[in-house]
């Protein structure tokens, strides 16, 4: 009786180990967040130096209510089908600082987004430095293709008085990303005008 | 303890580590006080900036301002139904205590987890907004907190998924829009 008793326990006890170790990497799993998710809270301190902040979390649960059609106006009166574009995304992500001050804010602030940035996959798409009268703006857009398509984009969008980091994880028409311009709190950054003015929007060489 | 009852004890840990962590979520949610998170936001408000809601009884023996505030469940609008509304009237919202912390900081120390947080803005004109979801059946809980230099409003409501994808798409100007129309139907 002892014996049969023992090896029930060792039964058990397997048992429990196996349904432990499966949940554990079904928990695993569930983390959203794949490579082309970017820490963009690093920096706390910008947070607090910042004047105004602008502070976006969409992620896949909340992206996935958008109906597949849903028709929005942008600011300029074009109709877009936002449903569309939102289709293959995963998150949408928005930190904007803005400072009293020119000079609050230094390289050194994204030195750890820019670490991120340097990780296999992430390729630098395009550079946008636009100086128009009262305008001194410059632009880095960042693609995500670790897996042969786009999986992410990242943008940084750097100003006197102003810091924006936009990071959309999964997939994207880059054609239509200028379209997301001043939805889901992502600022207008001029991107789809770009050419516009003095630039260097050619392709940068890739990273891997 | 007896031998026998080793497996069962086993068999329950098991049971206990395999559950997924929304149960356990959904579980703690379902102890939680209806409203109590509205409650502790507006509590949480008044304890940082020190003003105070007028329907809390001790309020006559604080020294400090007593504010506006209108309270008001089961209200009915066209874009949403029933809300919950306090506003916080010609009070002193510029000054942070610092050693109380960041007020954003401490919403989400007073939120449970399931409430994620969509949108925090800081203006210098126009103030603070953030707003917080939490999916609740086949709707949506939506608490806005709205902070001006002299004015406050804590808002919450229960959006159906149309009107929560247009907050979606437009995440701070849509909480102020929210905010703005259960006002008016308060004056």
């Amino acid at each position: 009786m002892r014996t049969k008793l023992n090896s029930w326990t060792k039964l058990l006890c397997l048992a429990v180990a196996l349904v432990a170790a499966s949940a554990t990497a079904g928990r695993a799993q569930q983390q959203p967040q794949g490579a082309a998710r970017l820490q963009l809270d690093n920096e706390a301190s910008l947070a607090q130096k910042s004047s105004e902040l602008i502070d976006v979390n969409l992620d896949e649960n909340l992206l996935r209510i958008i109906p597949k059609k849903i028709i929005t106006t942008t600011d300029t009166g074009e109709k877009i089908d936002i449903g569309k574009i939102v289709g293959g995304l995963r998150g949408v992500y928005v930190r904007s600082y803005g400072f009293t001050n020119e000079g609050e804010y230094s390289e050194s602030n994204l030195n750890g987004v820019r670490a991120q940035l340097r990780s296999p996959g992430w390729a630098r798409l395009v550079n946008i430095i636009k100086k128009k009268a009262g305008e001194n703006m410059h632009v880095e857009v960042y693609m995500m293709t670790a897996t042969g398509r786009i999986d992410g984009i990242a943008i940084l969008a750097l100003e006197p008085k102003r810091l924006t980091l936009v990071n959309i994880v999964g997939t994207i028409d880059l054609e239509k990303l200028s379209q997301l311009e001043g939805q889901f709190g992502i600022p207008e950054l001029g991107i789809g005008n770009g050419g516009d003015d003095d630039k260097d929007n050619k392709p940068a060489p890739r990273k891997q | 303890m007896r031998r026998t009852h080793i497996p069962l004890l086993l068999l329950l840990v098991a049971l206990i580590i395999a559950s997924p962590a929304p149960v356990v979520a959904a579980a703690t949610t379902a102890t939680t006080e209806k409203g109590a998170e509205y409650s502790a936001v507006v509590k949480l408000i008044e304890t940082h900036y020190k003003v105070k809601h007028r329907g809390i009884p001790f309020v006559a023996n604080l020294g400090v301002k007593t504010a506006k505030v209108v309270s008001k469940d089961a209200r009915r609008v066209l874009r949403f139904g029933t809300f919950k509304l306090a506003i916080f009237e010609d009070q002193d919202f510029s000054g942070r205590d610092s050693a109380a912390g960041d007020i954003r900081a401490r919403f989400r120390q007073t939120l449970e987890p399931e409430w994620h947080p969509l949108v925090a803005v800081r203006l210098e004109e126009e103030g603070q907004t953030y707003t917080y979801t939490k999916a609740d059946g086949d709707k949506f809980k939506v608490l806005i907190v709205i902070i001006g230099q002299r004015d406050a409003t804590v808002l919450q409501v229960n959006l159906n998924p149309e009107e929560f994808a247009k907050l979606l798409l437009n995440p701070e100007r849509e909480s102020r829009e929210l905010t703005n129309e259960a006002t008016s139907v308060e004056q």
